[in-house]
Order: C-alpha cells, then sequence, then structure tokens
C-alpha cells in the first residue's frame, strides 16, 4: 500500500510512520511532504492508496532558505479539492492537532470539517481524527482507519 | 344535563380548593396540572370561572415594579397549543385594561421617539411601569433611549437591576442581552452570536429527554423576544409552545402573544378552525388595530385608504411636494405615516432636498436616501438602520424600515421569505408596492393613473416592466429608461432583475460586473450572492473575466465562503494560457482594459496565485507579484499605491532568506576560533592517545570503569572510575577539554550562542506572543511566590466594561490565573536549556553533558584508529555534535510532549471557565480570541522548533547592512501586539552607495544583538497606559542602529547607572554570556567582539521632551572592504 504523509511537523510525521511501519500486514510504503505545494505536487505526480494529512500547514517547504509562505489554516482541505478538480482525489485521512479552526470570521471545529468531508468528498474521505499528543487514542483510530482499506 | 351540571360543580370545587391554598411561585405550574386534565370542551368554562373568580391571586396579573421584577413566577406548562391560545385570549380579555393601556403607551411612544422627544419617551415608559408594570420592554426601551438619545450607557442602570436576580437565570440572562444588545454598534454581530447560541441549545434539545417542545419553545422565546423573525430562520413560527412567556409581566406576554399570532398568519401554517374561531372571538373585543388588520383585513390595493391612494397618485404624476407637505404634516401625529416612507425619500431626491438631521425619522430618511443614491456613506447608513431595526424591533415603524431596506439591499443575514408581508399590519395604510403580487399595471389600472402624465423616466421604467410582462422585447425601453433615470439604483436593479428572468445570466454578470466598477459602493443591492449561487463551478464551460471579478465582489463585499471556488477559477482560468504566471499574460499589452485592470491588481495577490503549486517558493511568488505591479503600474493614475506595494515587496524580499535563516538553525559553536584558540593543546592530546593506542587492550576482556554508590548526605549517588589509562584519557580528554571548549568556552562555545539566541528572553518571548497578541495574558507584579500577583487585564475589561462588577471581578481572576500558569510552563523551556556537566539530581530535565560510561565508550569507539591529527580533531567533533544533537532532539520532544500538552490544557480549563457564563455575558469574543491563541501558539511552537538545527555556517554568503536591519526589525515585529508594544521605527533609507555587505556570521551576530537589546527594551523600559514603547533610530553615516526606550531614574543616578553597566564590556565578565536574565549588555559586547573588531556597542541614558531614554548603541566600522 503507497501512502503520502503531508504534515508541516516532522515530530508528528515521525510518529505516524512509526506506526506505518509497524503494520506489516499492509506491506506499506510512504512518501513524505511537509507543506501544501510539495503535497500538491506529490499526490498530482504519484498514485496513492491513501493520504494522510494535516489541516494546517504552509504554503512551502520550510528549509533555511524558504520561510514556507502565508500559513493556511484548510491547507489540508485545499490539497484534497485541488486533487479532486484535477481528478487525482484518492481515499484520504485527515490527521489534525487543532480542534477548532478560525476561519476569519467564525470558528469552525473539527466535527464541522468531518460533515464537510462527508458531504463533499463521501467516496474518498476515511476519517478526520484528533492528533491528540497526550493521548494514543488518534493511533489506534488511524490503525483501524487503515487496517480497513 | 344533571351530568353536565355535576361535572361542571366538579370542576368549580377543585378549582376553588386550588385558590384557596397558599399561592407561591409554582402557582401556575399547578394551575396547567389541573388545566391538562379538563377536557376542551370545559376549558373555556373553567377559565371564565378562574377570571372571575373571587380569590384569583393577585399574582396572576403579572404586574411587577422594579425592586420585585426578578420575582417572576415559573410558567405555564399547557399540552397543546389550542389550550394555550384559550389561557391567552381569555388572560387578556380579563386584562383588557391594561392591555389597551399599554397599546395606547406603545402607540405614543412610537411617536415620540420617532420625533426624537426623548424627555416625553422617558415619561411615558415611566408612567407606563407607575401605572402598570415593569416589563423587559420597558427596560429595553429605557436602555435604548437612554444610548441612542442620550448617548449615554445603560449599564449602571440594568447591573443595578440585575443585582438581585442572580437566582433567576433567566432574568438575569435577558437584562444582560438588553445590555449587550443595546451597547452593540454591530448589530449583525450581536445577532449572528445570538444565533449560535441559540441553535446549538435547539440541538440540544432535540437531545435531550426532556420535554422537547418546552425546551425550544424556550429558545424560541429568546429569539423572539431580541431578533427580528427575518433574522432567524430556524424560529418555529406555527407549532411552538406559548407557555413558556407565561411567567413574564403582562406587557411582556401581550407583545409576544401578538407577535405569534401575527407571524404566523402571515408567514406560517394556517390555524385549525378551532385556533381561528378563539382567535378571532378575542380580535372581535380587542383595540389592538395591527391585530385587526392582519386578521381581518385583506391587504389589496382597494383597501388603501384615501390619503394613501392620494399620496400614491401625486408621486406617479411627479408631484413630490404634495407627498413632502402631506408626510411632513402628518409624521408628528401619526406614526402610521411612516409607511409612506419610500415616496417620501424618493420624493426629496427627486426634488434635490435634503433634511436636517434634527429627528430620528429625519435620520432614517437621510440614510435612506445615502443608500438609493449608493453614496460612500452607503454602508454604514445600512449598518445605522439595521442598528435601529434590532434596537427597537418592537415598534410597529421599524417593520416600515425593514421592508424598504431588504427590499432594495441584497443581505445574506436575513430571510427575504419573512419582509413579502410585514407592512400587512398598517391595514389601510400600507403602501401598494408592499401588497402581495404587486404589480404596477393594477395600480395603473385600479387608481386610474395616467401613464402619459409621469415623468419621463417614471413613464419608460413602467413601459419598460410592463412589456417584459407583455412578453414584448424591451431592450430598447431599457435604454430609456437608463438615460432618463434620477435614481440610478432603480434602473440598475430592475435591469438585474429583467436578465435574471430571461435567464441571461452571461449578460446579467457583464451588467452587474460594470455597474460595481463604475461605483463600487453598488454591492449592496446587486445580485451577487444570487449570480454566484446560479454558478456550478464544477461544471462552468469556461471561466471568463466577469465571472472572476464577480467571485472577486463576493468574497470581499458579502463573505468569505467561497474563496476556494475563487482560486479554482483563477486556475482554471490561468490554464486557458498554460501559464501559472498572469504576468506572461499580459506582458505585452499596452492599454489594459478596466477588467483586466482589475484582475491584475485585486485578483492576481500573492494569496490566490499560492494556490498555484507551481510556484515552489515563496521568493518566485513575491517576484511574479513585482512584475504585475510593474505591467499595472503605466495604467493606473494612482502610482503611489502601486510603488508603495513594490517597495513592500522589495524589503520583504531582501529580508527573506536572512529572516528564513536566522530562524532555521540557532544552534552554533564556532569550531573555527575553537580549533585556533585550541589546537595546540588537541596536538598534544593527540600524541598522548598515540602513545596510549600502542598499549591499548581488548576492551571486552576488560572493565574500562568501576562503578560505586557512596552516600552523600541523605542520598545516594551513582558514579564511575575509569579502570583503564585508556579509558581515563577518554574521561579527562572529555571532562577537561571537550566540554569546557566545545560547551561550556564563553567565548565560541555552544551554550553562549544557545544563551544568546534562544535562552536569554527570545524563546519565551516568542511563544509568550501568542497569548500576548490576543491579550489572555498580563505581566507579573511581584516577586513569584505563591501568591504571585499580575496585572489585571485591562484590555478585556474595557471591552466588557458594561457589565456588572462581580462578572469583571470573575474574569479578570480567571485571566491572571492563566497568566500565572503559562508563565509557570514557559519557565521550564529555559530550564530545560540548562547545561550541565556534572552528575545532578534531575538530569531528565536538563542539557545533560556529563560524562557517563555509556557517553565515553562512544567516544572511544568513535576517536578509534585514527591516526593523523585531523580525523582525531573532526572525529572528536563530530562526537560532540552528535551528542548535542540527541540532547536537542530530546528536548524539542519535551517541548512536543511535555510544554505543548499542558499549555493545551491550560487553554483547555480556561474555555471551560469561560463557556460557564459564555452564553448569559456574551464572551463569545474572548472565547474566539482564545481559540485563535491556542492555534497560534501550536503554530509558533512549530516555528520555534526549527530553531534548534544547526546554524548553516554559509561563511562566504554576504548580506547588505540595509537588509540586515530591516530583517531584524521584522522578526522582532513579527512578535509585537500594538495595545501592548509599540516599536517606533524612524527609518531611513539607506542610499545604495553607502551600504554595505556583511558575511553571514557577522549578520547573525549583529541581528542577535539588536534582538537582545529590543527584548531588554520591552522587558525593562516604562509602560506608559500599560504599553511600552520602543524606539529605533538610523544613524546612516555612522552606520549605527539606537535602540531606545524609556526609563525612570534621577538624574544625579544616571552617570553612576552608565558606569556599572559598562563594566559588562569587559573580558573579565565571561560569566555573564552564559547567565540569564539582566540586561544582555555582556552577551551582546561578547558576540560582537569576538566576530569582528568591525563592531562596537555603547550605552547611555539621554534626555529627550523631558523624558529620560536608556539607548543602546549598536554600530559598524564601515572599511568598504566588503562591497
Amino acid at each position: 500500500m503507497k501512502i503520502l504523509v503531508v504534515d508541516d511537523s516532522e515530530y508528528k510525521i515521525k510518529k505516524i510512520v512509526t506506526l506505518l511501519d509497524s503494520i506489516r500486514e499492509k506491506n506499506i510504503t510512504y512518501d513524505k511532504a511537509f507543506s501544501y505545494t510539495s503535497g500538491l505536487n506529490k499526490a498530482l505526480k504519484n498514485n496513492y492508496d491513501l493520504i494522510i494529512l494535516d489541516m494546517s500547514m504552509p504554503t512551502y517547504d520550510k528549509t533555511k532558505n524558504e520561510s514556507g509562505g502565508r500559513f493556511r489554516v484548510f491547507g489540508g482541505k485545499e490539497i484534497v479539492r485541488q486533487l479532486k478538480r484535477e481528478k487525482k482525489i484518492a481515499p484520504f485521512i485527515i490527521l489534525t492537532q487543532y480542534s477548532q479552526f478560525d476561519d476569519t470570521d467564525k470558528i469552525k471545529t473539527l466535527e464541522d470539517l468531518e460533515t464537510f468531508f462527508d458531504e463533499k468528498f463521501s467516496e474518498f474521505h476515511i476519517s478526520t481524527i484528533f492528533y491528540d499528543t497526550s493521548s494514543s487514542k488518534w493511533k489506534i483510530l488511524l490503525e483501524e482507519k487503515i487496517s480497513k482499506l | 344535563m344533571i351530568l353536565f351540571f355535576m361535572f361542571r360543580m366538579q370542576i368549580s370545587n377543585k378549582l376553588t380548593k386550588l385558590l384557596t391554598k397558599k399561592v407561591d411561585k409554582n402557582f401556575l405550574r399547578n394551575l396547567s396540572s389541573f388545566l391538562n386534565k379538563v377536557n376542551d370542551k370545559d376549558l373555556e368554562y373553567t377559565l371564565d370561572l378562574l377570571f372571575n373568580h373571587k380569590k384569583q391571586p393577585y399574582i396572576i396579573n403579572h404586574k411587577y415594579k422594579k425592586n420585585n421584577f426578578n420575582q417572576l413566577l415559573s410558567s405555564l406548562l399547557l399540552s397543546d397549543s389550542k389550550k394555550e391560545l384559550l389561557w391567552y385570549t381569555k388572560y387578556f380579555q380579563k386584562f383588557s385594561n391594561e392591555i389597551n393601556v399599554f397599546l395606547k403607551t406603545k402607540k405614543d411612544l412610537e411617536l415620540s421617539i420617532l420625533n426624537s422627544q426623548v424627555d416625553k419617551s422617558f415619561e411615558i415608559i415611566s408612567n407606563l411601569e407607575n401605572e402598570l408594570t415593569v416589563s423587559y420592554w420597558s427596560i429595553e426601551m429605557y436602555s435604548n433611549l437612554l444610548k441612542e438619545f442620550k448617548k449615554e450607557s445603560p449599564a449602571k442602570y440594568i447591573n443595578e437591576l440585575k443585582k438581585n436576580c442572580e437566582q433567576s437565570k433567566l432574568t438575569y440572562f435577558f437584562l444582560n442581552q438588553i445590555l449587550i444588545k443595546s451597547e452593540t454598534t454591530n448589530n449583525l454581530n450581536f445577532s449572528d452570536i445570538l444565533l449560535e447560541t441559540l441553535n446549538k441549545a435547539r440541538k440540544e434539545a432535540h437531545q435531550s429527554k426532556g420535554n422537547i417542545r418546552n425546551g425550544l419553545g424556550i429558545v424560541d422565546l429568546i429569539s423572539s423576544y431580541l431578533i427580528p423573525l427575518e433574522y432567524d430562520s430556524n424560529r418555529n413560527i406555527s407549532t411552538r409552545s406559548l407557555s413558556t412567556f407565561s411567567s413574564l409581566s403582562i406587557v411582556d406576554q401581550y407583545l409576544l402573544f401578538r407577535e405569534f399570532l401575527i407571524s404566523k398568519k402571515l408567514y406560517g401554517d394556517s390555524f385549525s378552525e378551532d385556533e381561528k374561531f378563539i382567535i378571532l372571538k378575542y380580535i372581535d373585543s380587542s383595540e389592538d388595530c395591527e391585530l385587526i388588520n392582519v386578521f381581518n383585513q385583506s391587504a389589496d390595493i382597494n383597501n388603501i385608504n384615501e390619503i394613501g391612494k392620494e399620496i400614491v397618485k401625486k408621486y406617479s404624476y411627479g408631484e413630490y411636494k404634495f407627498v413632502i407637505d402631506k408626510f411632513e404634516e402628518n409624521i408628528t401625529q401619526n406614526s402610521n405615516y411612516f409607511a409612506y416612507l419610500d415616496m417620501y425619500v424618493k420624493s426629496l431626491i427627486y426634488s434635490d432636498k435634503t433634511l436636517h438631521n434634527d429627528s430620528l425619522y429625519s435620520k432614517i430618511v437621510n440614510c435612506f436616501i445615502d443608500i438609493y443614491l449608493v453614496k460612500d456613506n452607503s454602508n454604514e447608513s445600512i449598518n445605522y438602520l439595521s442598528n435601529i431595526i434590532l434596537k427597537f424591533h418592537h415598534l410597529s415603524w421599524t417593520k416600515t424600515i425593514t421592508y424598504f431596506l431588504y427590499s432594495f439591499i441584497e443581505s445574506k443575514k436575513v430571510e427575504n421569505k419573512f419582509i413579502g408581508k410585514i407592512l400587512y399590519s398598517y391595514g389601510e395604510f400600507i403602501t401598494p408596492k408592499a401588497i402581495n403580487n404587486f404589480s404596477y399595471n393594477e395600480l395603473i389600472n385600479k387608481l386610474n393613473i395616467n401613464v402619459d402624465l409621469m415623468p419621463e423616466y417614471r413613464k419608460n421604467k413602467f413601459t419598460a416592466k410592463k412589456l417584459k410582462i407583455e412578453g414584448k422585447e424591451n431592450d430598447s425601453y431599457f435604454i430609456n429608461y437608463k438615460e432618463t433615470v434620477v435614481i440610478k439604483s432603480e434602473y440598475i436593479k430592475d435591469k438585474c432583475g429583467y436578465l435574471i428572468t430571461e435567464n441571461e445570466i452571461e449578460k446579467c454578470i457583464e451588467f452587474v460586473v460594470d455597474s460595481y466598477l463604475n461605483n463600487m459602493n453598488t454591492f449592496i443591492f446587486l445580485p451577487i450572492e444570487k449570480l454566484v449561487n446560479l454558478i456550478d463551478v464544477d461544471y462552468l464551460d469556461e471561466v471568463s473575466l466577469n465571472t472572476l471579478i464577480l467571485f472577486d465582489i463576493y468574497r470581499k463585499n458579502i463573505s468569505l465562503d467561497r474563496e476556494e471556488d475563487l482560486n479554482d477559477l483563477y486556475l482554471e482560468f490561468l490554464s486557458y494560457f498554460g501559464t501559472h504566471k498572469p504576468s506572461e499574460i499580459y506582458n505585452e499589452k499596452n492599454d489594459l482594459t478596466q477588467k483586466e485592470l482589475y484582475f491584475l491588481q485585486k485578483i492576481c495577490i500573492t494569496s490566490i496565485m499560492d494556490s498555484s503549486s507551481k510556484f515552489n517558493g515563496n521568493e518566485k511568488l513575491l517576484n511574479e507579484r513585482i512584475s504585475i505591479l510593474n505591467i499595472i503600474e503605466p495604467n493606473v493614475s494612482d502610482k503611489l499605491v502601486i510603488s508603495n506595494e513594490k517597495n513592500s515587496l522589495y524589503l520583504e524580499l531582501s529580508s527573506e532568506e536572512l529572516k528564513t535563516s536566522y530562524n532555521h538553525g540557532r544552534i552554533f559553536v564556532d569550531v573555527t576560533s575553537f580549533r585556533q584558540l585550541r589546537e595546540n593543546t588537541y596536538r598534544r592530546l593527540f600524541e598522548r592517545y598515540l602513545i596510549l593506542c600502542e598499549n591499548d587492550i581488548d576492551v571486552e576482556d576488560l572493565e574500562e570503569y568501576v562503578t560505586y554508590e557512596h552516600i552523600n548526605s541523605s542520598k545516594y549517588e551513582d558514579g564511575f572510575i575509569p579502570s583503564t589509562d585508556l579509558f581515563s584519557f577518554v574521561h579527562e580528554l572529555y571532562h577537561d577539554h571537550l566540554i569546557n571548549d566545545f560547551v561550556k568556552n564563553q567565548n565560541f562555545g555552544l551554550e553562549k550562542y544557545l544563551s544568546a539566541e534562544i535562552r536569554h528572553g527570545n524563546l519565551r518571548t516568542e511563544l509568550r506572543s501568542t497569548f500576548e497578541k490576543y491579550h489572555l495574558i498580563t505581566d507579573e507584579i511581584e516577586e513569584k511566590n505563591s501568591n504571585s500577583e499580575y496585572e489585571n487585564n485591562e484590555y478585556w475589561l474595557k471591552k466588557y466594561e458594561y457589565l456588572d462588577s462581580q462578572t469583571k471581578l470573575n474574569l479578570n481572576t480567571i485571566l491572571k490565573k492563566f497568566s500565572y500558569k503559562v508563565d509557570k510552563e514557559l519557565e521550564k523551556v529555559e530550564s530545560w536549556l540548562k547545561i550541565i556537566i556534572e552528575k545532578e539530581e534531575n538530569l531528565k530535565d536538563k542539557f545533560d553533558f556529563s560524562p557517563s560510561p555509556e557517553r565515553l565508550k562512544k567516544l572511544r569507539l568513535k576517536i578509534r584508529g585514527t591516526n593523523d591529527f585531523e580525523k582525531f580533531f573532526s572525529n572528536c567533533i563530530d562526537f560532540m555534535w552528535a551528542e548535542t544533537y540527541i540532547l536537542i532532539s530530546k528536548y524539542k520532544i519535551k517541548l512536543e510532549n511535555q510544554l505543548k500538552i499542558n499549555i493545551l490544557e491550560i487553554f483547555k480549563e480556561l474555555k471551560n471557565e469561560i463557556s460557564k457564563d459564555s452564553l448569559i455575558q456574551g464572551f463569545r469574543d474572548i472565547l474566539n480570541d482564545i481559540i485563535k491563541a491556542e492555534n497560534l501558539f501550536t503554530e509558533e511552537l512549530n516555528n520555534v522548533l526549527k530553531w534548534f538545527n544547526r546554524v548553516d555556517d554559509n561563511i562566504d554568503k554576504k548580506f547588505k547592512f540595509s537588509n540586515i536591519i530591516s530583517s531584524t526589525y521584522q522578526l522582532f515585529q513579527k512578535i509585537t501586539n500594538n495595545d501592548v508594544l509599540e516599536v517606533i521605527y524612524n527609518k531611513k533609507r539607506i542610499p545604495t552607495e553607502n551600504d554595505f555587505d556583511l558575511f553571514y556570521l557577522e549578520a547573525r551576530a549583529f541581528m542577535t544583538s539588536i534582538l537582545i537589546s529590543l527584548y531588554n527594551a520591552k522587558e525593562y523600559g516604562i509602560k506608559s497606559e500599560n504599553k511600552s514603547i520602543i524606539i529605533i533610530d538610523l544613524d546612516i553615516e555612522r552606520n549605527e542602529i539606537i535602540i531606545k526606550n524609556e526609563i525612570e531614574i534621577d538624574e544625579n543616578k544616571v552617570k553612576s547607572f552608565i558606569e556599572e553597566l559598562k563594566e559588562n564590556f569587559s573580558d573579565d565578565k565571561s560569566e555573564l554570556m552564559i547567565t540569564e536574565g539582566g540586561s544582555g549588555l555582556h552577551k551582546i559586547y561578547n558576540l560582537l567582539k569576538n566576530t569582528s573588531s568591525k563592531f562596537y556597542v555603547d550605552i547611555n541614558i539621554i534626555n529627550e521632551e523631558n523624558k529620560k531614554y536608556f539607548c543602546v548603541y549598536l554600530g559598524v566600522v564601515n572599511e568598504n572592504s566588503c562591497c
């Protein structure tokens, strides 16, 4: 199974990847991307069985020469929309550490986003999971969802 | 028959028994149980008995004074709507005198408010409260009069009433909402917040196990009292529980009951025959004209009164003086004339007249004039009118404002289906336009209006509309209409309506865009939302500039909810040209059209262009925007706007690289200097190592160290002693040399840079700024002890100044506690960075470089087999970096695992504490900011984690002095918040010929020095009105930056103070390099001195405008050798 993980936190990616490595029966290979642009480009260029996406991320990969550009509160959502537009959408799971999002004039909750994904991407949206660093619940949920694929 | 009478006797006896019991708060509840058991055909009899009973309790009249207003009864709980209708009609019949007093008072008050007779209005309210009852209505009217007419806050008045209401949650809530509503200048914000709360409550009511009808009824009660129907599309107007408002004063009950009847009649399901019978029977005896008009009169042109017909005719013929005079003569005597507001306003426009704003109605009229003529202040006028509607929506004349305003403008927030029949309560005074299915044809026929006698523009308008109905081609009449129209907005609206009806959507979009570009204020009435909703972005054949501009207008003026569609359309549009760069499409075009210009200037901005994944970095994106601005510039008149934007982009570009480098790695050891100064020592060590290696014994066979436990006072400690010569050497190499040089050396070691660039306030300040930005945190007053005291949170106390003092005290206490907890956590991030080199307790919470057998074994293996000095030395350095990375990695994990979790938990506690009171106190603003701060903290923590990379030596890279200054300023500016910290940057452009280069490491040292000075200025400067002010000056000739903050010091102590601080500028004070707290001056001195001899630092205290300023001077001697 080929998976793309898109997240700007190296620490979080490490945790996800450790989990993926432990799911032996799926024979998982994975790619990593750290921003909206690199995540979108990888997803457009390759075929993935699953994309695990953070919600909020910078526009570009942050490096010693790159500041990252605009921070996108709904970067994960934007990637998924662009993939649908380009007819390259794949099954996806949102894994985010934010439970509420500042949508300029109102606050959106994770439940609001989950409802949105269920409505607009019903075929491809597998799950929206809250990444809570203080518990392992997210690992159990993520593993469960991947195992069902 | 006998049975019938016996049964009735039974009811009478039971009722008498109930009424003879002690009457308390629960009387109505108990009465409900009794009434619910009575069958429908006996209920009317029972109620007649009750309301004529000699033992009828006095409290049933629901009359209150201010001192017992909190003692509302519990409400009825009748089982169905028919019972409720019967109860209320009988109740109001019983108290018909009181109701009539209220109706007359209301009418008088409506007239006096409209004519701004303020004192009279206060008197009317006061009389009603004395004669009849205090009510939410009277309290609200009083509050609004104070606010709108006397410009005084009603806070004191309402907080006084609230004092005794803590036990009565609903009363407290209502009073608070009246207060908040009265204070608001943004009615949509108030109603949005309320609606969010109400919709949440509706959801919870559905999920609860209790009485759902009642639960929802309470929500609808709150909604119908506080906001007009058209703001709340979820209000149940047909089957809601009416029992819920039976606990209020008689005035409030009547107000809500009539509102329910009128709403359901006009917009809801039909009443059943039984219900109709009950209502009409009541109305027959009622003196409520509005109720009578809605139920008994049909809205028809024939039913308009003669004066109304006359006004319409004269208006149609352009005899505006008649209309104006008639309105002005009568509006002071009869508020029903307000129904003719629209014709009056337009008559004034056609007559080119204005009104002086000496009354409320004239203010309202002038607002409408601004709106119809689409003036620049039309948005403010809309806001003013919306506020009036919200605050006075229980008064009849606000319906007129609602109708004409929302018939004209497009509003996402208002439910249009509730606008149509809103003026039916006017009865014979209704204006024909407000009648459902109104047509000009019918009007002309029924009133015998001769079209030929109309002014040209009106004739053209009527003809255009008439021909449309007849299905004839009328484009040419629209042209005539356009050329002769006076109120252009009417023409634009009519044309849009025509194009949409004819399904000419593309033409309509084009027309809307042209109208908008001609006058951007027109968005208020253009059908932008309607058109946007007609477009399915996924199935659009072609994306035109018109479509793009339409979506942009929507985004800017209506809502951001289609912003993603705009991005998609933009990408689609560009794909037609095979490029992701708009500049490539237009770079050879000489004269741009208005729409091309709009597209390039307003749509091709970085936040839309960066949707394209073909830009691979921020620099490319910014450069593209500059290219676009270069194309736009020759085509615009206001070139200053373009050049300002370009300058800002250039500044961002020039500082981008340096800022990014600075933030992407602050872990540094000056290995070059290390080697220069210590090479001889390490050469000697290497020689000793070689000798020892000749006698090396295979370590598998021998223990290299011996461990021991020893008692040190009351503790056991683990220790070890090297037991071979080689291991002893390794121990010495590590403990005596590598730690002292690589880690602890105060001129080139790790700790020097760790302290200067991270530990000395930077990390803590950066993280703390995320809380400061949203004013959630204040500064500590005293030294930390168990009763740490923090400053009051003046920002939020001011925001909620109208609330009562106990609520404000509670909020302030919660926020102080939050500040304390956050600071306690942030202290840890610095203490975890404390470097220790000897074993001690709590090693796991420090940067532990202490020797251990495992560590020494690794070093031993690293240097094993090296037989030349270069390899030996580089292996030692690599080993130290590897150990450093391990510690950094552990530190980063602590930040992620401990700090983040703890801070998020503190946020959660804060949210919970504030949410408790959120509904009642209206704490939505602060709750939103807490969420934003929480997300910002998470984002900032991610940024700060990047500091813990190794500095890229980049020794050959050079940066301009001007870039260094601007980069540093931008880095610092990111954490400033204008409310608590203001930075006055007296920016001067450094001429190119005076600008010079510094190498990367030199630039870093200079930047760090500036930042330390700025952090100190923030920390130690005197605050003015709770705000720190820092001033940055540039002396271009001396290549010097001066950082100033105000200071309080006796004149005779200045000299000694400066002298004492200058002692830090000495190599003898090198221990200060790794100490936190204090001025950081030695750090600056050490950093600059050890980087390059061209830097200098100085300090002074100067007098300026009767204030003393502490100044830090950081400069570069320009050798002109780098340019």
